[in-house]
């Protein structure tokens, strides 16, 4: 998971500054729109887009469009268009135990979940990262035709989690495919 | 500086007579202040490694691999240092050793050799390095360059397995140490093993056969290892070294301890257990070979059954799905109170459009087992079982 905010936020430091932005959200590919809360800043691509208050170590969302053919960072696993929710779940959480940098992963809910009018899963879990803190996120995913979406929450458990987890759920809520 | 004090510590290989001469030399080569340095290191990276979650929890394998590690380590020699094994719960090939003696092995070796004598020259190996104190003269290495942290990250950054290894304990763990031991340390590291190991009166030929063996395994799935892989040249020098070593032996050609009966029977939960890690990498050929090979050794083992049907069901090939239902009824049959095989099978079931058995399957499940975690999945299946089947009674 670390790993992940490292990688995303070279390119960051290096041009692309961190930009605030509010109201509806469309990516690049309009593969998706949410709605960013207020004062909230954001920093994305073609596929992803990240937005974080406080700054990502502290909390973050992450909303992200992959196709299903892209590989994971540590499983060798695929999703297919065939897979159950549940299915698709276990795929995410194989990549996510096989990450050193999550340790003592402990998944507290695994269940099915209603996004964007898709049928698919809610993940919460905790783990402690590279530094020792122990970090709490919901993730929530569907695969619909060709594509798996995400939407995940990721904030220091003690404090941050609870403290944004509502303006998380608005986020989820307001998660759109286009028409 | 961190990445450059952890080089120093690990001491990684699975590269291959001493005595107490040698060691003594070695002592001697290092400053006290600078082994103190290096252990107190070496201490605070075991408690970190203890408590990261990665060691797989086993005392009776603990116990065979430490019976072996004594049994390897010569009579002059049982004073200097305390080894001590440990198992990592890592699919990949690998092992290190800290400059105390504490061996870390991962269960992808353990899952992926044949016998005692095979195990015995890895560890053997690794006791090398910390008996002949590789970390110390290492390390003394780049401080008479000046610019220690920098040749040594410079060099790590230029290994081939980088990537690979890098898996291990995140970006600064033992992974750096890969890339820095020098080949001539990891020659003496195979020969002193080597020697470790004809006085304990194992067969050497099964040095050789090591790693022949595992550069097969590695290659099956196209798998680069940490170090056997035909990006390492040096591999293959290494086998070529250890044939001439053994040549030169003359007790090379006696027969010895191989062990293979026991070490299968002693290591066969740490074999189940890799079998799970190589399917959640996706690697199922591995996994695959690890779970029939474990079967042979436990054919009525109904977890064992339920994990090879969960590999063939999750790789998902022709054929595959059929094969998983014959290994999950299996499992049922051995085990009737084991719930995993009747959600999975209950899962088969429901996705071929067999409600009826599916329904049967996560009923099964929920009542062996129904306080689980995914309960809110299969009270989902069942209410779709039920709907799909009041369709088909009313002809819809």
């Amino acid at each position: 998971m670390k790993r992940l905010l490292f990688i995303l936020l070279i390119p960051l430091t290096a041009c692309a500054p961190w930009t605030k932005v509010t109201g509806l959200y469309a990516g690049p590919a309009h593969h998706y729109s949410v709605d960013v809360p207020d004062g909230w800043m954001k920093f994305d691509s073609d596929s992803y887009l990240l937005i974080s208050r406080d700054g990502p170590f502290l909390q973050y969302i992450f909303v992200e469009s992959r196709n299903l053919e892209a590989p994971f960072v540590h499983t060798r696993r695929r999703m297919n268009s065939t897979m159950l929710p549940q299915e698709a779940a276990e795929v995410i959480l194989d990549d996510l135990s096989l990450d050193r940098a999550v340790r003592t992963l402990h998944v507290l809910e695994n269940a099915p979940a209603r996004i964007a009018h898709q049928d698919g899963f809610t993940l919460l879990f905790t783990y402690r990262n590279g530094d020792g803190l122990a970090v709490k996120t919901r993730y929530c995913g569907f695969i619909k035709d060709r594509m798996f979406y995400s939407i995940r929450y990721t904030a220091a458990e003690r404090y941050y989690f609870d403290k944004d987890l509502g303006t998380f759920k608005r986020v989820l809520a307001s998660f759109k495919l286009p028409d | 500086m961190k990445n450059a004090l952890m080089i120093l510590i690990f001491c990684c290989a699975l590269s291959a007579g001493t005595g107490a001469g040698l060691l003594h030399a070695a002592q001697e080569s290092g400053s006290p202040r600078d082994l103190k340095w290096l252990l107190l290191q070496a201490a605070e990276e075991e408690k970190a490694l203890d408590r990261s979650g990665l060691i797989y929890d086993d005392p009776d394998l603990e116990h065979y691999l430490e019976r072996i590690v004594r049994n390897l380590q010569p009579a002059e020699l049982r004073g200097d240092l305390s080894f001590r094994v440990r198992v990592i719960k890592d699919p990949h090939l690998n092992a290190f050793v800290f400059p105390d003696g504490a061996i870390y092995i991962n269960t992808g070796i353990l899952a992926r050799i044949e016998n005692e004598a095979q195990l015995a020259t890895i560890l053997a190996h690794e006791m090398a390095h910390a008996l002949m104190r590789h970390a110390l003269k290492t390390l003394q290495a780049f401080e008479g360059k000046g610019t220690a942290p920098a040749a040594i990250q410079e060099r790590f950054a230029k290994s081939p397995e980088r990537g690979t290894v890098g898996r291990l304990l995140a970006p600064n763990g033992p992974a750096v140490s890969v890339a820095a031991y020098s080949s001539s340390l990891e020659q003496e590291a195979d020969r002193v093993g080597l020697d470790l190991i004809i006085k304990a009166g194992y067969d050497p030929r099964e040095a050789v056969d090591l790693f022949r063996h595992l550069e097969k395994e590695s290659m099956k799935e196209g798998i680069h290892e940490p170090f056997i892989s035909e990006t390492r040249p040096s591999l293959r020098d290494r086998m070529r070294e250890f044939e001439r070593l053994l040549h030169a032996h003359r007790d090379a050609e006696m027969p010895g301890i191989r062990n293979r009966d026991i070490f299968l029977l002693e290591t066969k939960r740490a074999l189940l257990e890799n079998a799970r890690l190589d399917l959640k990498l996706g690697r199922f050929t591995a996994a695959l070979t690890e779970a029939e090979k474990y079967l042979r050794i436990s054919p009525r083992d109904a977890r064992a059954l339920y994990l090879l049907g969960e590999i063939l069901r999750k790789r998902g090939e022709d054929g595959d799905v059929r094969r998983a239902r014959i290994f999950y009824e299996k499992a049922i049959s051995e085990d009737p109170s084991y719930p995993e095989p009747y959600r999975t099978l209950g899962l088969v079931q429901y996705k071929a459009g067999e409600m009826l058995l599916a329904g049967k399957s996560f009923q099964c499940c929920l009542l062996l087992s129904p306080h689980r975690p995914d309960r809110a999945y299969i009270e989902g299946y069942l209410r779709e079982c039920r709907k799909r089947e009041a369709e088909k009674g009313a002809g819809l």
